[in-house]
């Protein structure tokens, strides 16, 4: 969401074989499915468990956000390891509804708290929730 | 889906004349086997992918009843059941004990825990509990938990202490709950929390709003 963290992350732009794919229902009973691989891929960084719950948190608010905005078919669910942490993006096939229907202050509150960077794409045919998760701070290192 | 190769593992028992009085259908009788074997489970597992659950056998007479067809028709009921799983319970009338049996491993049983939500009435206030993972596909059972509390017309604490995941629909649930009651003209206040849920009501800015941690609050409490 700052310059300062756009510099030094960048989204991913293309498929890395070291990737993990999931492709849930649009049920939120999958929900949980999405933590436990979230987890799963904390766990090969040095995540505190703060850092671990915010990830699982982050994660399903994305894919609530998108099983909102979605017409009902799979979310496509993309992770990846950096250096610095874990991204995630995923997708779903676009209703129609705008980002002003399903925005939340409450949920918008808690993605601020739990990602280092999220954004929200919304086009005609499909839409996109990508969040990054850093390990450590970078912007308290960059500060200090 | 499952993960991996099954294995059968027997991690525990319950005898069926321990069923309580009230259980008289075949869906509520797998849940309380379900509660046994996480307790059970508890501690002795390394790796948790999942819940599943499945009635074999017979089904004792005092348990047949209308949602038995929802047995036979998928055994695997879907509020039962959890992706990845690999955990079966077994039934059988003809034995003393019923066997609760396990296949493949499991990691994390928060993972594999059901979420779940008591009302419990009190001479002087109503304590709403909560155990599991909070989010969009389980918060309207706390809804409706909410709204019979505040038709009790006595103060509600809610017992947050059991509860090992929460987002933000779970945190609306919770502020709409203390909205209600307080409509209601009750007091409501938020008592026991877990790591998880304390600190994620903290960052949201919702502590004071919730009444966490302390006395009761009264219907004009807030702002």
């Amino acid at each position: 969401m700052t310059d300062e963290l756009d510099v030094i992350v960048e989204w991913p732009d293309a498929d890395d074989d070291r990737d993990v794919l999931l492709r849930l229902p649009a049920d939120p009973t999958y929900l949980r499915l999405a933590r436990l691989v979230a987890s799963g891929l904390a766990a090969q960084c040095d995540f505190d468990l703060s850092g671990l719950e915010d990830l699982r948190i982050a994660v399903t608010e994305a894919c609530t956000v998108l099983m909102e905005l979605g017409d009902g078919t799979p979310i496509e669910l993309r992770f990846g390891l950096t250096d610095l942490g874990v991204w995630a993006e995923a997708t779903t096939r676009a209703s129609g509804r705008s980002r002003d229907e399903v925005s939340d202050e409450l949920t918008e509150r808690v993605l601020s708290v739990v990602c280092d960077r999220h954004e929200l794409e919304v086009g005609p045919e499909r839409a996109w929730f990508r969040l990054l998760r850093l390990v450590a701070p970078v912007m308290d290192e960059a500060a200090g | 889906m499952r993960l991996g190769r099954s294995r059968l593992l027997e991690v525990g028992s319950i005898p069926l004349d321990a069923v309580p009085d009230g259980v008289d259908s075949v869906l509520e009788l797998v849940l309380c086997l379900l509660r046994e074997l996480l307790d059970l489970a508890s501690g002795l597992v390394e790796l948790a992918v999942g819940l599943q659950v499945l009635v074999v056998g017979e089904i004792p007479h005092r348990f047949l009843g209308p949602s038995l067809h929802l047995v036979e028709r998928a055994h695997f009921p879907s509020w039962v059941s959890v992706p990845h799983g690999d955990t079966r319970v077994r039934l059988s009338p003809n034995i003393a004990r019923v066997p609760v049996v396990r296949s493949g491993s499991l990691s994390d049983v928060s993972d594999a825990q059901l979420f779940k939500v008591d009302v419990e009435l009190r001479d002087d206030q109503t304590m709403v509990r909560l155990e599991g993972e909070l989010d969009s596909a389980t918060c309207l059972e706390l809804d409706a938990a909410f709204e019979r509390a505040a038709g009790t017309s006595l103060p509600v604490e809610v017992d947050l202490s059991s509860v090992s995941f929460i987002d933000s629909a779970g945190l609306r649930s919770l502020v709409v709950g203390h909205d209600l009651v307080l409509q209601g003209g009750q007091p409501f206040r938020v008592g026991a929390t877990s790591a998880v849920v304390d600190r994620i009501i903290e960052v949201t800015g919702l502590t004071d709003v919730l009444g966490v941690g302390s006395g009761p609050r009264d219907a004009g409490g807030v702002t």
